[in-house]
């Protein structure tokens, strides 16, 4: 196995005429195994919206890539043109939107709109039909003809979240993004979501980078976590390390903030932890660790520099100064 | 003792219209809900999209009219109240939204979204008003100096508190959170869980917890009711439901929690 999208040292910032710069990404570094799923956690704010997008180059006006690069089967995608990486959104790396309602036509049928995309990169019209079935079918089983001729209100949101993800595999991409695909869906829909994707990796060695801001989603489903506060990596690591025994006074506290499944009402605390205070908005000049102001654990160097990502164990690495840093 | 919400064979039917504007039918949003709701007590109703949930909420806060069945607020009928009644009435229930930022005036200031349920009401005169915005506002955590700011300049989890704050200016007795903590990161999640359970007592406030995440109703909730096409198919204790669920739709909300649920560590600790 080797990795199939390497991103270094991301910089991504927003320029608002009022409050100046505001820094979304500060030298974000991962890379994503082919046939992996990687989680990416972060809360609002985290900068995890401006990741899913930069690794397209869709970031949306006002922000501005300031460094870096995302590489992809040897290219840099940042450095390509508007052309090259048209042939490459969708036919190699798809990206999947939390709201499926928008991202749907709501006049067309959801056949013709999986089509569409196949059209864009230059499928024949009779291939495109078939394409098209291939890739409802797998979806929706016996249902897919029904489906197909179906327009997107017709749809619940489970079923709309389906379409989307057919079009994204439509053209066998080797890499899906996919940005809070579930949070408008209910437990047991966005559980059917997952199962999906899972299913998609075993069969076509599917890479996924799914973002999300819930810990609970990736739990079980992702290989990989990693977990972005304001901008930055705090830590990255296997799943199972990251989610039972984190070590990055962030990720520790925001796990903390789960409630537990089961309640007893008798023994339980009255009150949920919480993390004090709330997320920084990072500027240009701002130093030391973006955590300091919050975390229970601060020490005299915490506010001074910020923390290096440095590796524990097992491919398991934190940026905290309590592991050297 | 009498309960202070109690609702009885509720239904609610919508008249589908087809794209000519004629009838396509009847949906049945809700088909007869039957539950009552002590003082400061908590009950959450689960359940997956299409359940029925968001309509009981609209129908208990007096904003949709039920097509039959009765909801008793203190003993009185809903239904049988006239207009002045009911306006009367509405106060005592307050419904917070999923979405903050859709749900407040983007152009008024904080203030003025906290005042204006006061304003409306008539009930707290004029030069009252400034002081109790300053309480309803430090009562949910947001200091004196974020009056003069509007919701775009909150974060979300201050613009749901804000929310809050409206709905407590009236001094409801039922506040329903249809959904409130869905759209929160956990953190935030958290500390607006943890703001309700502190001013629940203190308010002597039931709560109408509205959700489809099972692990959030099992710990802010005393009851859980799951519903299912209209009706509620399942209602116990949080503990009974959650350790026991028995029908399948409660089955399959248990099973989602839980295969999601790796268990929060204590590590660091």
């Amino acid at each position: 196995m080797g990795s199939i999208l390497a991103v270094r040292d991301l910089h991504v910032a927003y320029d608002s005429p009022t409050a100046g710069e505001t820094i979304a990404l500060a030298g974000v570094s991962f890379s994503v195994e082919a046939g992996e799923i990687l989680g990416i956690l972060g809360e609002s704010g985290s900068g995890k919206s401006s990741l899913a997008a930069s690794l397209l180059c869709l970031l949306p006006s006002p922000g501005r890539i300031l460094g870096g690069s995302v590489v992809f089967q040897g290219k840099n995608l940042l450095a390509l043109g508007e052309e090259e990486l048209r042939g490459i959104r969708g036919a190699c790396i798809s990206l999947i939107f939390q709201e499926p309602t928008l991202a749907l036509h709501p006049t067309l049928r959801v056949g013709r709109q999986v089509e569409e995309v196949l059209r864009a990169h230059g499928l024949p019209a009779a291939a495109r039909r078939q394409n098209a079935e291939r890739v409802l079918a797998a979806l929706f089983g016996t249902e897919a003809a029904r489906i197909s001729g179906s327009y997107p209100h017709q749809l619940s949101g489970g079923q709309r979240q389906r379409v989307l993800i057919a079009q994204a595999i439509a053209c066998g991409p080797s890499l899906l993004i996919a940005d809070e695909p579930t949070a408008a869906l209910d437990s047991v829909t966005e559980a059917e979501i997952l199962e999906i994707f899972a299913r998609l990796r075993r069969e076509l060695h599917l890479a996924l980078v799914l973002i999300t801001h819930n810990p609970a989603l990736l739990a079980g489903f992702a290989d990989r976590v990693l977990v972005l506060y304001a901008g930055q990596v705090a830590e990255v690591g296997p799943a199972g390390a990251v989610l039972a025994a984190p070590q990055h006074p962030y990720t520790q506290a925001l796990l903390r903030c789960l409630p537990p499944v089961l309640t007893r009402r008798e023994t339980r605390k009255p009150l949920l932890p919480v993390i004090p205070g709330d997320a920084p908005r990072m500027t240009a000049d701002a130093v030391g660790c973006r955590f300091e102001p919050r975390c229970t654990e601060r020490m005299e160097q915490c506010a001074a520099r910020s923390p290096l990502l440095t590796e524990l164990a097992g491919a398991h690495s934190v940026s905290c100064f309590k592991f050297g840093g | 003792m009498e309960p202070l919400l109690s609702v009885a064979g509720l239904v609610k039917q919508y008249v589908r219209t087809g794209p000519a504007g004629g009838s396509r039918g009847i949906l049945t949003a809700l088909d007869g809900v039957t539950f009552t709701l002590a003082a400061g007590r908590t009950l959450a109703v689960v359940g997956r999209s299409g359940s029925g949930k968001s309509t009981l909420a609209l129908c208990i806060a007096g904003l949709e009219r039920p097509t039959a069945g009765s909801i008793l607020v203190e003993g009185r009928d809903m239904a049988s109240l006239g207009a002045t009644e009911l306006r009367a009435l509405r106060p005592r229930i307050q419904l917070v939204f999923q979405d903050p930022a859709a749900s407040l005036n983007p152009r008024f200031t904080a203030e003025q979204l906290v005042a204006e349920p006061l304003q409306v009401q008539g009930r707290v005169p004029a030069r009252e008003r400034p002081g109790r915005v300053r309480l309803l506002m430090e009562c949910v955590g947001l200091s004196a100096a974020m009056r003069s700011r509007t919701p775009g300049e909150f974060s979300g989890g201050q613009r749901q508190r804000l929310a809050i704050a409206r709905a407590l200016a009236l001094e409801p007795r039922v506040l329903i959170l249809d959904e409130a903590l869905s759209a929160l990161d956990c953190s935030v999640q958290a500390q607006i869980a943890n703001l309700v359970a502190e001013l629940q007592p203190a308010l002597r406030l039931s709560c109408l917890f509205i959700t489809h995440d099972l692990r959030m109703a099992g710990w802010l909730a005393d009851e859980i009711a799951v519903m299912e096409r209209g009706r509620i198919v399942e209602m116990g204790s949080s503990e009974a439901v959650v350790e026991s669920p028995q029908h399948g739709v409660t089955q399959s909300l248990v099973a989602a929690a839980r295969a999601r649920g790796a268990a929060p560590p204590q590590a660091g600790r």
